[in-house]
């Protein structure tokens, strides 16, 4: 992995140590300008109270005398030796102020505000602007003698010795920070080489046996934590050569073992695919058959379904004809009762061949998507079985709005609803129900057109009830039940309608919800 | 402003001394000697004693140095001597021992041979403008004249004969009495500025001083103006006269080289330690002024005596 430049540990170092380096000295700059500040001042107070105690002592007889005289020559001498004094003010408490500067003297009868009122028992002072000058350290310095005020001296000093040792200090410190960041640049440097160098090489070595190249050794020999990186580094490197040997003696072996496994597992690869192939066929001929079974079983019921539905008809039929043959008896036959006995029977015939033309058309195939009216189909479907319903009792009650479509396998949507109807015909009339009843229930949702079929039969088995798909899986007698009649219903529901089917039990008995996509728009 | 000192004249004309001129191209003269005398007590309100000292013997040495190889000169020795009485500095011009003296006129007039004199130089206020002794007074105190200085308080500058001889002069005039026989209060200061200071803070009512201190004062002070008035003047040019020893054989050269002492760096800084901004020279003869002036005072005190 490529070391980004600003990650690396000589940058880190060098940063690191060149900001605290600076940082500290940045800081003690930062605390040294106030406190040398100060310093000056203190200085230009000490030669203030100096100059100013010099000059109250010189003058001490004077000021007591009032020789005013001496006052003024004595200070004026003051100034002429001592260019940094701007101007001197001798002001007593009562009386004429003197006023002497480089200059000139003058007498003044009062004070201006900023200057008065630094008059007062203490030693003031404050650096501001007075007449022609800028800036002035006016220094107050109270007269007294024996204890009893006399007034105060005034001395303007010049701020250009403050304002120098301030320039000088500032350029002091610009000069050290200037030698700490070349100190820094350069300490820094080596500092950081002599940390970050061992590494770098060590780094750059481990990088080299990283791409594979074990000859490498590290040359590095000190006597701390690198020293002993270095050592380690070495051994480390030779552990890896023996175990790369090692390596590709086992990756040999391995190499040749995998080769036999590949040969073995080829061969078993393709006995594996005829063995497939071969379920695959076995397979599709068993759903083939299975088709072909349910068709049978289909056909059978339907037979049994014809069979109930003639029946009465049939039974009807003869009861004309033997009404017909009875009139004949007894020569009571006339045109009337013989019409009224042909167009009967001709009803009656007439019935049955709709029967026939029922059932076949539900046997129609029809393998095309369509919408179709499940109230309809649900009807239909229903009335195959009528006659078989009503010889055993059961009830049959249908809950489904007239207008509710989707679209399917309208021929296959039939036979799920016949298996079930039939089921469920079968588990009313095996469990001998009271007052047997079937009712199917359909109904629209948002996306969905959810239709049970419950029935009041008992339910399920607990036992059975996760093997009722299972194909051939039947509790009829044999005879009466082929066990694909629910694993077709679910293969045509979930496979070929996109939906689910499940059945649960209730208190009275099984419900089988057949639940489909609402596609009709 | 610069105050005229023939102190400083006599500084220059020493270390002009120290210079020898060549009396031709390719002659030199050696060995020459400048040995200088000073009064001190009528320059020491203008310089103390280190700085004249230290002006005559290292500054004006070194400047005469200079101007010597300038002009092929070349010193053989030199020296300043500062004389607290003028007796003494009289017996050491009699035997030889000074090459120049500086001194106020009038004592030289008194005290030195006009034989043995020899032309020198004078320092001068500003513009060469001569010196005067003033008698000034307070403005508020009433005095326009003499008559009026009677009880009034008066100051002198201590050691200053010609400043005693020109109150007693014109008291003498008014009076017919000298100043000490008259009921005037009489104190002495050592300097002439701080007896216009005095005035101008009514420690005293009038003083006698020289004009070029009351200038600077009154530059200093305008005020100074307003309350002080001069009542009467003897212009004297200078205060100190310098001359030389009559048989001095670079009297003209030193002369040159003093007279160019204003251009160097050097000669102008030692003009200020003695702050006197020009140089002229002067002749022997301007004493007579003095002389006449000191007979006429002996003649009315003489007067008043008899």
């Amino acid at each position: 992995m490529a070391i980004k430049q600003k990650n690396s540990i000589f940058i880190r170092v060098f940063l690191i140590f060149g900001s605290l380096v600076l940082a500290i000295t940045l800081f003690f700059a930062f605390m040294v300008v106030p406190m040398q500040k100060n310093a000056f001042k203190q200085i230009m107070f000490t030669q203030a109270e100096t100059v100013s105690r010099s000059i109250v002592q010189a003058s001490s007889d004077a000021i007591i005398s009032k020789d005013f005289g001496f006052i003024v020559e004595h200070n004026v001498e003051v100034l002429k030796n001592n260019t940094s004094i701007h101007y001197i003010l001798i002001s007593p408490k009562i009386g004429d102020k003197i006023w002497i500067n480089q200059e000139n003297w003058h007498l003044i009868e009062n004070l201006n505000t900023d200057i008065a009122q630094l008059e007062n028992n203490n030693i003031n002072y404050k650096i501001m602007p007075i007449d022609n000058y800028e800036q002035v350290y006016h220094f107050v310095y109270p007269i007294q003698f024996s204890g009893i005020s006399w007034g105060w001296l005034h001395i303007g000093f010049s701020t250009i010795q403050y304002d120098k040792y301030i320039n000088d200090m500032y350029f002091q410190i610009i000069y050290i920070i200037g030698i700490s960041l070349i100190l820094i640049l350069f300490v820094g440097y080596l500092f950081a080489r002599w940390i970050s160098q061992p590494v770098s090489i060590i780094s750059h070595l481990a990088t080299q046996v990283a791409g594979g190249d074990l000859t490498v050794r590290s040359t590095i020999v000190r006597g701390d934590e690198i020293g002993v990186l270095s050592d380690s580094f070495n051994q480390m490197v030779d552990s890896l050569m023996q175990s790369k040997k090692h390596l590709e003696n086992y990756n040999q072996e391995l190499e040749n073992k995998v080769l036999k496994r590949t040969q073995e597992l080829a061969d078993l690869n393709k006995d594996l695919d005829n063995k497939i192939k071969d379920e695959v066929a076995q397979r599709q001929k068993q759903e083939a058959l299975l088709i072909h079974q349910s068709r049978l079983a289909a056909m059978g019921e339907m037979i049994g379904a014809i069979a109930h539905q003639w029946r009465q008809p049939l039974n009807a039929l003869g009861l004309v004809q033997q009404n017909l043959q009875f009139k004949y008896q007894m020569d009571k036959l006339d045109d009337d009762f013989m019409n009224q006995s042909m167009d009967k029977s001709a009803r009656l015939i007439q019935k049955m061949s709709s029967t026939i033309d029922d059932f076949r058309n539900f046997f129609k195939p029809n393998k095309h998507i369509e919408s179709f009216n499940i109230h309809n189909i649900i009807q239909s479907t229903a009335d195959l079985l009528e006659a078989q319903l009503k010889n055993n009792n059961i009830k049959l009650q249908i809950i489904c709005n007239e207008n509710l479509i989707i679209k399917g396998f309208q021929g296959e949507f039939s036979q799920v609803i016949l298996n079930l109807l039939n089921n469920a015909k079968d588990a009313l009339i095996e469990n001998n129900s009271r007052q047997p009843t079937i009712i199917i229930d359909a109904v629209k949702n948002n996306d969905t057109v959810t239709i049970t079929i419950k029935d009041n039969a008992g339910g399920i088995p607990d036992g059975i009830i996760d093997k009722i798909y299972d194909p051939y899986f039947t509790t009829k007698e044999e005879g009466k039940g082929t066990g694909i009649g629910l694993y077709m219903s679910k293969i045509i529901v979930e496979n070929n309608m996109s939906g689910t089917l499940r059945a649960f039990n209730d208190a009275e008995g099984a419900n089988f919800v057949i639940e489909l996509i609402n596609n009709q728009d | 402003m610069k105050i005229p000192h023939r102190i400083l004249l006599n500084l220059i004309l020493v270390s002009c001394s120290m210079l020898s001129i060549p009396t031709s191209a390719d002659e030199l003269k050696k060995d020459i000697r400048l040995n200088m005398g000073y009064y001190f007590n009528s320059i020491s309100e203008r310089a103390n004693r280190t700085d004249i000292e230290i002006s005559l013997n290292f500054w004006a040495k070194e400047l005469f140095d200079a101007e010597a190889k300038k002009h092929n000169f070349v010193i053989s020795s030199s020296k300043a001597i500062l004389f607290d009485r003028i007796e003494d500095m009289q017996i050491a011009f009699q035997q030889g021992e000074l090459d120049l003296i500086v001194a106020p006129p009038l004592l030289i007039s008194r005290y030195f041979k006009r034989s043995e004199l020899g032309d020198g130089f004078v320092g001068m206020l500003e513009g060469k403008k001569p010196e005067a002794l003033l008698l000034i007074a307070r403005t508020d105190k009433n005095i326009d004249g003499i008559k009026e200085l009677r009880g009034k308080r008066m100051e002198l500058v201590e050691d200053d004969e010609l400043a005693e001889i020109f109150i007693d002069t014109l008291f003498l005039k008014e009076f017919k009495k000298g100043y000490k026989n008259i009921d005037v209060t009489i104190e002495r200061q050592k300097k002439s500025n701080r007896i216009i200071l005095d005035v101008f803070f009514d420690k005293t009512d009038a003083g006698i001083i020289y004009s070029s201190s009351y200038t600077l004062m009154a530059e200093l002070n305008p005020d100074i103006k307003n309350k002080i008035k001069p009542l009467a003047e003897l212009p004297i040019k200078g205060r100190n006269f310098s001359f030389f020893r009559r048989d001095y054989p670079l009297i003209k050269e030193l002369t040159s080289v003093a007279m160019g002492f204003p251009n160097s760096v050097r000669g102008k800084q030692i003009l200020e330690v003695f702050r006197t901004p020009e140089i002229i020279n002067c002749k022997v003869e301007e004493l007579a002024k003095f002389d006449n002036y000191y007979n006429e005072y002996l003649r009315l005190k003489n007067k008043t005596k008899k």
